[in-house]
């Protein structure tokens, strides 16, 4: 009899295996209750705080007066009030007016910043712009789409400075003056601009840029006092990733997706027979841009290619599969439906995300596309 | 007994949350790994960090570490395998057991082979196996898990070897001389 005992063979070390996340997430939710604990979010990567941008439509978050709040004074306060709402898409908080009609103090935000606002009272030294002749102040209002508000702005009457333009510091912006007299600098960062590069950029201008030594965010939209907000994150390109898309008809692909799907039309360049579409840009409302392009198998591509198909830049229709984010796959769903185009797969809550809702379909050159509430961030 | 006093379970409540975040994949592991089925694998994790908790909740933990979770976690397979023993009971009449065979038996076990064995074994000899073989534990443990005396722990054992003996030969040396290429299929 040797030594040898097959069944030692068998033993197993434990080995570490990850579970399904959502039952450890379900279980974790079980144990702190058995245990009588409170919820504590798990473990996770800490994730930067996401940016803001400026909202017309967004009621702002109640006020925290932890900093500073411009309190202006005007002439006609309560007609200045109506117009910050008409003109920046200024919420009002509130407005606490006097017997004598006059706005004795008014709380008003526009995206994240807050604001007061009272009728001037010379008397105790409370004046306005249009008592004084002028203003020492400018406000300064970091923008998602400056060129956007400014024209709304001076549409309801304000008197432009300067109209928006790209500056050496990575913001385009314009300055105006509000019926009210007081000066309103709109800004939109442009460009993840670091103190050096602006130092270099204003080298021979007649200004030298410094930074206190080792102190002082380097980003240039940060120090102006606004929230930096990154390239990618203004609207009007919304998401990172820009998807192309082909059609032997693209401008027929272009209308199809515009009407059925909900795209909106930013862009559309054409070639010399103004069927051939070179380059567009179709924006989805909630983030995200598709380009649609021509694919002629029939004519050389616009890179030069004899055939298209070695284009490297240009697939053949029907080869992309394309998901979109939407908060309403239903509107979609429906539009689609009155389409009567091919269901690739019906609407479902899938099994991974639920509460969401998904479906794909097919568009007219067998591009498949798919919308779905899956992918939403947890706070919309 | 005297000198060990377990820690007020408050601490340990948080402690065994940490170790929750920490182990959880060590106590699946050992569970998938032996049960070979990533559903039950769930439910026995569950069981394993809700007895835990309770066990903590009642200051019934003077240590509270992964071999101890693990510990637990074994307690569970063996239940599950005891339910699953009685449930084959009221399936097949039992009394099949291969009579003892005592010659020697010396090869070397293909893995794959083997857990595919002993996953068709009754689950009384899957459980009795697992905990001795695969898990290592002396047999006075694998008793201790079973509930049965060391004595019957013994005879148990020897009879589930047979029964994997018998299966892993089936399997793995089919009847007849030389392989069947390519029949019975």
């Amino acid at each position: 009899m040797t030594g040898h005992d097959p069944f030692d063979e068998l033993a197993m070390p434990v080995e570490r295996q990850e579970p399904r996340s959502s039952f450890a997430r379900e279980l974790r939710a079980h144990l702190l209750e058995r245990l009588g604990l409170d919820d504590e979010p798990p473990p996770t990567v800490q994730l930067p705080e996401r940016k803001r941008t400026m909202s017309t439509t967004t009621p702002a978050p109640a006020a925290t007066a932890t900093t500073v709040v411009p309190y202006l004074a005007a002439r006609d306060a309560n007609g200045a009030l109506d117009w910050y709402t008409e003109a920046f898409g200024a919420v009002e908080v509130m407005r606490v007016v006097g017997d004598d009609g006059r706005l004795g103090h008014a709380e008003f935000t526009i995206g994240d910043a807050h604001f007061y606002l009272s009728d001037e009272y010379p008397d105790i030294g409370v004046h306005s712009p249009q008592g004084l002749g002028g203003t020492a102040t400018s406000l300064h209002l970091t923008v998602g789409d400056v060129d956007a508000l400014f024209a709304r702005a001076v549409a309801a009457g304000a008197s432009s400075l300067g109209d928006p333009e790209d500056q050496p510091h990575g913001n385009r912006h314009g300055t105006l003056v509000d019926p009210y007299g007081h000066r309103w600098m709109l800004s939109q960062p442009v460009e993840d601009l670091s103190v050096a590069d602006y130092a270099e950029r204003a080298r021979g201008s007649g200004f030298e840029v410094r930074a206190p030594d080792g102190d002082v965010a380097a980003d240039i939209p940060g120090l102006a006092g606004g929230e930096s907000i990154p390239v990618a994150d203004r609207p009007g390109t919304g998401g990172g990733i820009w998807a192309a898309v082909f059609y032997r008809d693209a401008l027929a692909g272009i209308r199809f997706l515009v009407d059925t799907f909900g795209f909106e039309e930013q862009l559309v360049v054409t070639g010399d027979d103004d069927r051939y579409v070179v380059h567009s840009e179709l924006r989805w409302p909630e983030g995200g841009v598709v380009q649609v392009g021509s694919f002629d198998p029939d004519r050389p591509s616009h890179h030069g290619y004899a055939d298209p198909a070695d284009d490297p830049f240009i697939q053949r229709p029907g080869d992309q599969s394309l998901y979109v984010v939407t908060a309403d796959p239903e509107s979609v769903w429906e539009r689609c439906g009155r389409a009567g185009i091919e269901v690739v797969s019906a609407p479902e809550e899938p099994d991974y995300a639920p509460g969401t809702m998904g479906f794909s379909v097919r568009d007219p050159e067998g591009n498949v596309w798919s919308f779905g509430s899956y992918g939403l961030g947890a706070d919309t | 007994m005297s000198n060990v006093s377990a820690p007020a379970p408050g601490g340990q409540r948080r402690q065994l949350v940490e170790l929750y975040d920490s182990a959880l994949p060590e106590v699946y592991g050992y569970l998938a790994s032996r049960c070979g089925s990533a559903a039950v694998a769930e439910d026995l994790a569950s069981e394993t960090f809700l007895a835990a908790a309770d066990a903590v909740n009642h200051g019934k933990v003077a240590n509270l570490t992964v071999a101890w979770l693990i510990g637990v976690a074994r307690h569970k397979l063996v239940d599950h395998w005891r339910r699953t023993e009685r449930e084959e009971r009221s399936l097949t009449a039992v009394g099949s057991e291969p009579d003892a065979d005592h010659d020697p038996w010396d090869v070397h076990l293909d893995l794959l082979t083997a857990h595919h064995v002993l996953a068709g074994l009754g689950a009384h000899h899957r459980s009795a196996l697992t905990l001795r073989y695969l898990d290592e534990l002396p047999v006075r443990q694998v008793a201790e898990c079973l509930g049965r005396t060391e004595g019957a722990t013994e005879v148990l054992l020897v009879r589930a070897r047979d029964a994997f003996r018998a299966a892993y030969q089936d399997l793995s040396e089919p009847s007849g001389t030389g392989p069947t290429e390519g029949s019975d299929r």
